[in-house]
């Protein structure tokens, strides 16, 4: 299968939208969830996750807390913030508004 | 708050990098390995498994420094970058950073030293446990309105017995005493109080016990309290004092506690008590009267009472004591203040007007820095364009700006804390003892600072932003393609107005220095009635105990005048029961012949003094007619006065007042007939017109207490030993205490005065120099702009003249117009200064006119100083200068 890199700007989105569903994941889950949900199209450079997240627990959207795996492995589990929720609101109209114009532009031509 | 909370989340963060390092590492181990993990349980091999794990992560190091950088404070990193800008451009120009700096030294100095005393004086508590609820309580008299006096015993008692409002009164006298048993006899400053007093004011004695409730008003008083300072400096602190005896006035107290050393009493009752006794209030004169003004009344209110309600419920019961004791109490109404009040009211009207002062003297400081900054902005107007061109933020920009001008005031703030630290030592060192309430502590404490640095800030921020907005007005183009001169426009409208209103500050300053000189030399020039020259004084008090009977104390005073007036260096000599200026005790007369008054209070009041033959000579007060009181006014020959020309010209106007009569209003008190009229002296204060007086010969009178006035050949101080020593061949128990020259006395009294006046003066003459820089600033900058211009001129041939008045002409303008708004806003502030004035109105055109000539003279100057250079402009050099 062939896979894509995600398109800049939308990482942010994606966690965002990850944690939305699923309440806790730790990184490896993030990445995880995000190849699975757009069956293996979208692959993220995994370690460029962690800076991402640092981003997003200075601005306040998500929170941090170290938990146990099912593994029994010690893991940094992250949960979206109601300021989180906001921005995720924010980051999908704002990438709809930018596919539609896209999508017109392909058309159009 | 979003910002708060992220600022929390940052710090956190700083403070633990460890932490920070160690998380980061852990969940990226996880993560690689749970990825292993998959990978080798989807059948890769181990070793490749770990490979391809690493490469879909990447590079953990770069990451984690990614990571960090997250984190990175840009705006401190910002701040920090215009901060070691800001400082290499300060370096680079030490002399404009020199003087900015100074001149904000100077008003920052000043602003911390006032404040200082400010904050101590008017913002801080008083140094009692709760003193909000501390007040005092004085009484109106019909007789004297607007004056407030101490209370009476019944009075004091029927308060005491009535009020729902104070969890305590307490009464306070004024008790001098004797102090002998040690080597020389001592004479001490003492209290009498209520014997919760101390409880009142929430202090304990150090060693010992305070009063206890039966030591008082009827029980044991003979009972002493010493304060630290005559515990050290008459019984050298010696630990077994409590319970000892000590002999004053020849009676024997047992000495029951020590206060400590930092204990502050209120001081409105004269200075520095050395002692205190518990008051008995059932001496006959006090047990019924209700006419004797004796007690000042101490009180604390009960918790959640307010002044008001405190004041409401003494009215009421005014009321009604008036109602009971008509004849008494008619017209006498309880007035309660504030402790706070009481102790700073004084002070506080002249310290608003001195902070206001220096406040000024800040704004003129700032002016001028603004201006400097100004100049040096339009110089970096190409740097600046530069700068605008190739990419930088006009907000980067004017924060740029605006951290230049903030780090120069605070640095201006931290020479500034030197200044006032300093200048705050001077100010207390100069002032007028007891000008500042002895409760009251100034030094510095964390509000100073806090003001201090608030004002660098501010005033730091606001002059900054005027030339930063200016200089990013500049349009990249039409700077880089014009030279300098032709946009100094806009600048110079800035620079105009405040250059303008400097002066008009500083002319506000000039004005108000000069009303206060002006009322210094009036109040310097008042006659006082009497010649203090070559005057010596000091008192003497006979002990009850040991001259009990009048006869005796007349012996007394006569030989000891006689012995003397016999010293060699002594021209004479007399004596009287009060001095001039320091005020005195007054009674109601009734006059013969004219209609007795309906009651006691609507008589009117004379000032009584008792005084020896001599005492006028002595003191030079001109014996206007008939005769002098003489020995042989014994009390077997009817009871005679001298009277001053105020008495004679309010009893018996356009008469000779000699061999009239008057008598005290008391049923039966006997006429005193008016032997002779003597020239008005100042009684209370130099401020202070004479009042009618009367003055009663010593031999007809009693006096246990006299003020010895000497007048000496020409040194009074090198005889006070020789006076001593006569004193003390006559008794060696009895000190001559509170000797001082009358000179330095009638110095005193207007101290205060010339204090404020001094300070006024000072920070005026500072804003008239800074003011004076600041216009030189702005003529010599238009000069130099406009050298070229000025260069054509003359080369077309326009004369020095000509090229003078032109320049002149443009700062006139500004002086013109800065004279003119000073001159309104003096007047329109003149109105708060009504409580450092005397003898000149607050709009006294005379001072105006001298303040707005010298205003206006200092400027000129200032301006052509630079107007000069201009006609010394070489038009060849001019032409070349682009």
């Amino acid at each position: 299968m062939h896979q894509n890199e995600i398109p800049s700007g939308t990482l942010y989105l994606l966690i965002l939208k990850a944690l939305a569903r699923s309440g806790e994941l730790h990184g490896y889950e993030i990445a995880t969830w995000i190849e699975h949900v757009s069956d293996e199209v979208l692959q993220v450079e995994e370690g460029s996750l962690y800076p991402a997240l640092q981003r997003m627990l200075v601005k306040g959207w998500v929170t941090a807390k170290w938990g146990v795996t099912s593994g029994n492995r010690r893991a940094r589990y992250y949960r979206l913030t109601r300021l989180g929720r906001k921005q995720l609101e924010v980051e999908v109209s704002q990438f709809e508004r930018v596919v539609a114009a896209i999508t017109r532009a392909i058309q159009t031509a | 708050m979003r910002w708060f909370s992220e600022l929390g989340r940052r710090l956190r963060k700083l403070f633990h990098p460890e932490q920070f390092d160690a998380d980061l590492k852990e969940e990226m181990r996880l993560h690689r390995e749970l990825r292993e993990q998959e990978q080798v349980e989807a059948g890769v091999a181990p070793e490749e498994a770990r490979y391809a794990a690493q490469r879909r992560f990447g590079n953990d190091l770069v990451l984690r420094e990614e990571s960090r950088d997250m984190w990175e404070w840009t705006w401190l990193e910002n701040i920090l970058q215009d901060l070691r800008y800001s400082f290499r451009i300060l370096g680079k120009n030490p002399s404009f950073t020199a003087v900015a700096v100074l001149t904000l030294a100077l008003g920052i100095g000043a602003n911390t030293a006032i404040f200082s005393v400010v904050n101590a004086v008017l913002l801080r508590p008083l140094p009692y446990p709760d003193p909000d609820r501390l007040a005092v309580i004085w009484v109106t008299e019909p007789s004297a309105p607007g004056g407030l006096f101490p209370d009476t015993a019944p009075d004091f008692r029927d308060w005491q017995a009535q009020n729902q409002v104070f969890e305590g009164i307490s009464a306070v006298t004024i008790a001098g005493a004797t102090l002998t048993g040690s080597s020389e006899p001592l004479q001490l400053r003492g209290l009498s109080v209520s014997p919760n007093t101390f409880q009142i004011l929430g202090v304990q004695p150090q060693f010992g016990r305070s009063f206890s409730q039966d030591e008082g008003p009827t029980g044991r008083n003979h009972v002493v309290i010493l304060s630290y300072g005559l515990w050290q400096s008459a019984f050298g602190g010696q630990k077994n004092i409590v319970g000892r005896k000590v002999t004053m006035d020849g009676e024997t107290y047992d000495v029951v506690g020590v206060m400590p050393k930092d204990l502050r009493f209120p001081t409105f009752w004269g200075r520095n008590p050395q002692f205190w006794t518990p008051i008995t209030m059932d001496a006959p004169k006090w047990k019924t009267e209700r006419s004797n003004h004796w007690f000042w009344v101490l009180a604390r209110m009960k918790k959640g009472i307010t002044l008001n309600q405190a004041a409401d419920e003494m009215g009421t019961i005014s009321a009604r004591l008036a109602q009971q004791y008509p004849q008494s109490n008619t017209g006498v109404i309880a007035r309660v203040k504030s402790l706070h009040e009481q102790l700073t009211g004084n002070v506080s009207e002249v310290l608003w007007v001195l902070f206001a002062a220096v406040g000024f003297l800040l704004l003129i400081a700032c002016v001028n820095v603004a201006n400097l900054l100004l100049t040096k902005s339009v110089g970096r107007k190409r740097e600046i364009a530069v700068r605008l061109a190739v990419g930088a933020g006009a907000g980067r920009l004017v924060r740029q700006l605006l951290t230049e001008s903030v780090l120069l005031f605070l640095l201006g703030g931290v020479a500034g804390l030197a200044v006032g630290v300093g200048a705050l030592r001077l100010l207390l060192h100069a002032a007028p003892t007891g000008y500042i309430p002895e409760v009251i502590s100034v030094h510095l404490d964390g509000r100073v600072f806090g003001f201090t640095f608030l004002i660098a800030f501010v005033t730091g921020t606001l002059a900054g932003l005027i030339p930063a907005l200016e200089a990013t007005r500049l349009s990249f183009s039409k700077t880089l393609k014009e030279s300098g001169a032709a946009v100094a426009a806009p600048h110079g409208l800035a620079r105009g107005l405040l250059t303008a209103g400097e002066i008009a500050l500083a002319l506000v300053m000039l004005v108000g220095a000069g009303l206060a000189t002006r009322s210094l030399v009036r109040l310097l020039g008042v006659q006082l009635g009497f010649d203090p020259r070559q005057v010596v004084t000091g008192s003497v008090s006979l002990p009850d105990s040991r001259y009990p009977k009048e006869p005796q104390q007349k012996a007394f005073f006569r030989s000891l005048l006689d012995r003397v007036q016999a010293l060699p260096g002594v021209v004479s000599a007399g004596a009287a029961s009060e001095l001039p200026l320091e005020g005195g005790s007054n009674g109601p007369v009734v006059i013969e012949g004219q209609p007795a008054p309906k009651d006691q209070w609507s008589s009117p009041l004379v000032e009584s003094c008792t005084v020896t033959p001599n005492y006028f000579r002595t003191m030079r007060i001109p014996m206007l007619s008939g005769r002098d009181v003489a020995e042989n006014d014994t009390p077997d020959v009817p009871l005679v006065a001298v009277i001053n020309e105020s008495m004679a010209r309010r009893f018996w106007p356009h008469q000779d007042a000699v061999g009239k009569r008057f008598r005290h209003n008391d049923p039966d008190a006997k006429w005193i007939t008016v032997i002779g009229v003597v020239g008005d002296v100042r009684e209370f204060a130099l401020a202070e017109p004479a009042i009618p007086e009367a003055y009663y010969p010593e031999s007809q009178s009693t006096s246990s207490g006299l003020v010895l006035v000497v007048r000496t050949a020409n040194d009074p101080q090198g005889q006070v030993p020789a006076i001593r020593k006569a004193l003390h061949d006559l008794d060696k128990d009895l000190p001559w205490y509170s000797v001082q020259a009358l000179p330095e006395m009638v110095s005193d009294s207007s101290r205060e005065k010339r204090f404020v006046a001094l300070l006024l003066a000072l920070f005026a003459a500072v804003a008239l120099t800074l003011a004076s820089v600041g216009i030189y600033g702005v003529v010599s900058y238009s000069v130099s702009q406009r050298t070229r211009e000025i260069g054509i001129r003359m080369a077309f041939g326009a004369e020095v003249r000509t090229v003078l008045g032109m320049v002149v002409r443009e700062g006139l303008r500004l002086i013109i117009t800065g004279v003119l708004v000073g001159l309104l806003g003096a007047w329109a502030l003149s109105r708060y200064l009504n409580s450092i004035l005397y003898g000149v109105r607050g709009t006294d055109l005379v001072t105006y006119i001298f303040a707005a000539l010298l205003m206006t003279l200092v400027a000129l100057v200032a301006c052509l100083v630079p107007a000069r250079r201009a006609t010394k402009v070489d038009p060849m050099v001019a032409l070349r200068y682009e």
